[in-house]
């Protein structure tokens, strides 16, 4: 796609900084066990699914999402991660969350109660 | 159409089309369509920022930002069966939501 020669192709290359016949492969398991991303994405889902190709649904649902829209949820920065948004990445919009992914999760913000229950009869 | 015949959805053969037959997108389609393609550049900046490397960020690394678009690349896509081998983006099923090419075969 790169090597067509067309004037958009050229800027996008100059954008990147990458020549045009140069591939990054950077998947060696060396190369994997020595980088350590910390943090982790907060995804949220911004289109539904509908009339979407099921490659992609599944993709979705591997996240963790295709239930809500707006409902976030949360992956750690990996390759695998963002090869995942990068696939969905006209239906969702990310955010970089910095440190590691709470033990105990997020929870949802809610409401207080204006009651507490001290029994129940059933 | 027909002949002298106004065309209307029964003449066309009982068949209704809810897509424009008008290549041409209103300023709101356009505005629209910049919107979700900087939403998309903003996801691809957002992974690149998280300092995570792999093959599909690097492709999407070379593909042009919204504002490097042309307008033609950006309304239009190409299509080997148009007139002038270019379709309007929205008669493309589902445009909204499906990765759309950001750049043409060269010369098209």
């Amino acid at each position: 796609m790169a090597m067509q020669g067309s004037l958009s192709g050229l800027l996008s290359a100059a954008r990147s900084g990458v020549a045009l016949s140069q591939r990054a492969y950077t998947t060696s398991a060396s190369e994997a066990a020595s980088v350590v991303y910390t943090g982790h994405y907060k995804i949220t889902q911004t289109r539904s699914a509908i009339g979407v190709p099921k490659s992609t649904i599944k993709v979705l649902k591997s996240l963790g999402l295709g239930h809500r829209i707006g409902r976030p949820v949360f992956q750690p920065q990996t390759p695998i991660a963002a090869g995942k948004i990068l696939k969905v990445k006209e239906m969702v919009k990310i955010e970089n969350m910095p440190g590691p992914m709470p033990a105990e999760g997020y929870q949802r913000a809610r409401a207080t109660k204006g009651y507490k229950v001290v029994g129940k009869m059933m | 159409m027909f002949g002298a015949f106004r065309a209307s959805s029964i003449s066309q053969g009982g068949l209704l089309w809810k897509a424009r037959m008008k290549m041409d997108l209103s300023p709101t389609q356009k505005a629209n369509i910049r919107k979700r393609l900087k939403a998309a550049d903003d996801v691809v900046k957002k992974i690149h920022d998280s300092g995570v490397q792999c093959n599909a960020l690097t492709k999407a690394m070379a593909e042009p930002t919204e504002a490097q678009m042309p307008a033609k690349d950006k309304y239009t896509v190409f299509s080997r069966t148009f007139k002038g081998y270019r379709k309007s983006v929205h008669k493309v099923p589902h445009f909204s939501k499906v990765p759309i090419p950001r750049t043409a075969p060269a010369g098209f």
